[in-house]
């Protein structure tokens, strides 16, 4: 910012007309919502969101804004990384530090015997929903600080010969009205034909820790897109990227309300693997094109509109970037280089940081965690 | 030497000079926090008093008395609510450009903050009228892009 045209002085009077370096410091605190109505107010704001000097301040605003919803005890949050390592062995590691440079192996508890697994979502207060990811069968919350595991019982899926039963786990939730933690998976029976497939009987359930069972809904909501696709909690909703008609949609379900919302893609063609879901300086946002060396991250600002994805960045192709991983804390998105080496670049000062931890090519998954003494209520197994 | 001039600049105040001819006192270490008063200091010493013309006797004590929190480290949510709690929304305006030519960074975040606050429940016609701005959009343009974003406009009262 000029501080030489931060100091134009205009006189006032007839003319009250005030320059854009004025008012931009008090647009770009603004929320998406209306911003995109002022766009009405002349024809320059109509492209304010193209103005590169616009959306770095807004950018930064959202930043600053984003600090200060973080406690104190933002050291407590860490990344939890889990990888592959052979023969269906997981390794489990809490990674913290500045720089995420340490890195401390968690032990599974003894008693599972999941083969593929996999971390559903993010951590809620501490607690992880781990699954297997071959068929969606076997699911356990897990307090790792705690020692808790609660193996989550059957849902209301039958198995029988003359179709294929397929579940798919869509989100891990708190619900804080309740105080309850709750999962949500869709059901579905497939019977293999010839010419095509009939699916049948579909239904989604909704899992809640305190009544220990699950219940069934008739909702009408896009199903995930792609099974290893991203999917995040932000305040009491769960989200994940569904397809309807071929059509892609955000999907944000309320478990609180249990109750769900769509928005339509700003991109089209989204085709597997393309987006990943992430929470951005507070806001559901996406990364998108993550298959190419370049990608770009755009927060959603109003549910439902789908104009109101605003393009925050647009990463450049880097020298020796493989793939985001999907995974986003405090502004530093993450991502595997080509030699294997994770790393994070910092989004506003650009600076790219290696923490020293290789991360396996599919399977590895960072997931923000923080250590929480609460039991949630299990028995130790 | 240096030692003698700091201890002697802490409890040392400036005087200002408003453009509509008021004088006003504030401490030197207040004086530092806007830059463009530090700057004529620097230009014309600290011993005669320093002509603010495009602030008025209107705003000025309102910014010393921000700045005197500020510089006790005082400056708390409550103290800001409080601060802006009576002031139209001109009012405030007048106070951002203030703090704009006087350069007084932490107050012209405050501000900037609070009048974006103030904004944005409010309609285009407001917001226009607020800032100065021309309407250039045909009649026919501005429908298609109310139209267009329509879901913004909900919820928002047209005449306000």
């Amino acid at each position: 910012m000029a501080s030489t045209s931060r100091n134009e002085k205009k006189v006032s009077g007839a003319n009250n007309y005030i320059p854009e370096s004025i008012v931009f410091p008090i647009l770009s605190k603004l929320p998406v919502k209306s911003l995109k109505r002022f766009s009405c107010v002349s024809k320059s704001w109509t492209h304010l969101f193209e103005n590169p000097v616009f959306i770095n301040m807004f950018r930064k605003n959202l930043v600053s804004k984003s600090h200060s919803l973080y406690n104190d005890d933002d050291d407590d949050v860490y990344f939890v990384l889990h990888q592959y390592v052979h023969s269906f062995r997981w390794d489990f590691y809490v990674l913290c530090g500045d720089k995420f440079e340490y890195k401390l192996k968690m032990d599974l508890p003894s008693s599972f015997h999941i083969r593929v697994i996999r971390i559903l979502g993010s951590a809620m207060n501490g607690v992880f929903c781990i699954y297997d990811c071959d068929n969606h069968t076997m699911a356990a919350l897990w307090n790792p600080a705690t020692e808790e595991v609660k193996v989550i019982p059957p849902g209301s899926a039958e198995f029988q010969g003359q179709f294929t039963t397929e579940i798919v786990l869509h989100g891990f939730g708190y619900d804080h009205v309740t105080d309850d933690y709750k999962l949500i998976q869709h059901v579905s029976y497939i019977t293999f034909n010839e010419s095509s497939d009939d699916i049948h009987g579909l239904f989604w359930e909704i899992y809640s820790l305190k009544s220990n069972s699950w219940k069934k809904f008739n909702f009408d909501i896009p199903v995930r897109d792609w099974i290893t696709g991203s999917d995040v909690y932000l305040n009491g909703e769960c989200h994940w990227w569904g397809k309807v008609n071929n059509e892609s949609y955000l999907v944000s379900f309320n478990l609180c309300k249990e109750a769900f919302l769509i928005t339509p893609s700003p991109i089209e063609n989204v085709q597997d693997g393309d987006v990943d879901l992430v929470v951005l300086y507070g806001h559901v946002a996406m990364i998108s094109n993550r298959n190419k060396t370049s990608f770009q991250i755009s927060i959603l600002g109003e549910f439902g509109v789908k104009e109101s994805w605003i393009k925050l960045f647009d990463v450049e192709p880097l020298f020796g970037i493989e793939q985001p991983i999907g995974t986003v804390m405090k502004g530093k998105i993450f991502f595997r280089k080509k030699d294997g080496e994770l790393a994070y670049i910092d989004l506003i000062t650009g600076l790219i940081q290696e923490i020293g931890i290789e991360g396996g090519k599919s399977w590895c998954q960072m997931v923000i965690y923080k250590k929480n003494l609460r039991r949630f209520g299990a028995i130790n197994m | 030497m240096a030692q003698e001039a700091s201890s002697s600049t802490s409890s040392k105040t400036i005087s200002l000079k408003t453009g509509d001819g008021e004088i006003f006192e504030i401490e030197a270490s207040a004086a530092k926090q806007m830059k463009t008063v530090q700057r004529l200091i620097d230009d014309l010493g600290d011993d005669i008093t320093i002509p603010l013309h495009n602030v008025f006797s209107k705003e000025l004590p309102k910014i010393i008395e921000y700045y005197k929190k500020d510089i006790t480290g005082e400056i708390t949510k409550d103290f800001e609510a409080e601060f802006v709690k009576d002031l139209n929304d001109d009012e405030v305006k007048v106070l951002f450009l203030a703090a704009n030519y006087l350069d007084a960074n932490k107050l012209f975040e405050f501000l900037s903050q609070n009048i974006a606050d103030r904004l944005e429940s409010k309609s285009v016609e407001y917001v226009r009228k607020y800032f100065g701005v021309e309407n250039d959009f045909t009649p026919e343009e501005e429908s298609k892009l109310r139209e267009e974003r329509a879901w913004s406009f909900r919820g928002i009262k047209e005449d306000e």
